[in-house]
């Protein structure tokens, strides 16, 4: 009992080293308890999806926005909340606000000519969006015609 | 009705008088046992019945912890103690490997972090109540005293109690397997088995359930240590 008790306690290790963009967060990396650091958690995964996206790296948003929309309709709340559902709705969170905030009204470039604009979603339909491209993993350039159209 | 109201008081009886029992018991051989118990004085009981709780009496309880605090007062053989320190281990082994996977097969892979555990404050709770009641339980019938062979009786509950937390924790997984199965038969029909048993584990309906689950293996352990604290303490 005594060895069970140990284990659950030190249930949370993590292996990797956090990006330099979000070593601020190095104390959430440690922490394990939900009910007091969920907002924590979130920014942990906001941070390492942008850290992600500017690196051009592939996400796996689908697993991640079906953690938004399971947190929206659970009954349970926070009772039913994970270290790792926290972080995985941060990244969803993270990536569209990220894309929101660096496509949105922005003028549309190709071969140089600017005709168009991208108007963007956000919010919950952005969520619904991703959760509907039924793709494992999506590049930033995919994210962003995913969210965004081009407007005259 | 009438059978059942006889047989109660019978057993307050048997229960008043357990000091000396023992003794009887230790000294007297299977055939003048019959002859020295008060059980014949009652008409009501014909033989069959007596001869049925006699029975009971030397059953090998594995488990049965309600069965064993029922008989205290009935020496234990080598036999039974034997397969109680068997199936114990065998018990203990399973309920730490289980507890172990559940822990450690809950870690996922989160790019740039490394493995983060995917437990919830709800299994948090409930594991560490089992693991502090059990323990509690533990170590109150280690201090009990209810019979002379305490030390077999203790290892006898202890071993039924876990048995029988390890027995319909079976049973339970079994019936939610089943579950399972048949929700992805009608939701899930066109999708691979393992695909569909990630979906259906990663879902509002699971958290749900999974209410369900810790409220019923809560109360299968309280079930269990029922009888631990129950008894004399000296």
């Amino acid at each position: 009992m005594g060895l069970i008790l140990c284990s659950i306690i030190q249930m949370s290790y993590a292996n990797e080293s956090l990006p330099e963009d979000c070593s601020h967060l190095q104390s959430v990396k440690e922490a394990d308890f939900v009910l007091f650091s969920k907002k924590d958690f979130v920014a942990l995964g906001e941070c390492l999806a942008i850290n992600l996206i500017k690196q051009k790296a592939p996400l796996n948003l689908l697993e991640s926005c079906n953690e938004v929309d399971e947190d929206r309709r659970n009954i349970l709340g926070i009772l039913s909340l994970s270290k790792l559902e926290a972080i995985l709705m941060g990244q969803c969170v993270g990536a569209i606000n990220y894309i929101y905030q660096h496509y949105d009204n922005e003028p549309v470039s190709t071969y140089g000519v600017e005709t168009k604009t991208y108007q963007c979603t956000k919010g919950f339909s952005a969520v619904d969006i991703i959760r509907q491209s039924a793709s494992d993993s999506i590049s930033r350039t995919k994210l962003r015609d995913l969210l965004c159209s081009r407007v005259n | 009705m009438n059978g059942e109201s006889t047989y109660k008081p019978n057993f307050t009886v048997v229960d008043d008088i357990e000091l000396p029992e023992p003794n009887l018991e230790e000294k007297s051989n299977s055939q003048t046992k019959e002859t020295t118990l008060p059980l014949e004085d009652n008409a009501d009981l014909n033989p069959n019945e007596i001869n049925l709780i006699y029975g009971e009496r030397h059953k090998i309880r594995l488990f049965d912890p309600k069965g064993i605090y029922t008989f205290r007062h009935i020496k234990i053989s080598n036999f039974q103690s034997f397969l109680h320190t068997l199936s114990i281990c065998i018990s203990l082994l399973l309920i730490v490997n289980f507890y172990r996977l559940l822990i450690t097969g809950s870690h996922q892979f989160v790019s740039g972090l490394g493995k983060v555990n995917n437990l919830n404050l709800l299994d948090k709770l409930s594991m560490t109540f089992i693991a502090i009641y059990g323990f509690i339980k533990i170590k109150k019938v280690v201090s009990i005293k209810v019979t002379k062979f305490y030390t077999r009786y203790r290892l006898a509950l202890c071993a039924n109690a876990i048995n029988f937390i390890v027995l319909n924790y079976f049973k339970l997984s079994i019936l939610f397997l089943a579950l399972q199965l048949l929700i992805i038969r009608v939701k899930y029909p066109n999708k691979r088995v393992d695909i569909a048993f990630d979906l259906i584990q990663n879902g509002v309906m699971a958290d749900t359930l999974s209410i369900i689950t810790w409220f019923i293996s809560i109360s299968i352990v309280i079930k269990a240590f029922k009888y631990c604290s129950v008894g004399e303490t000296k």
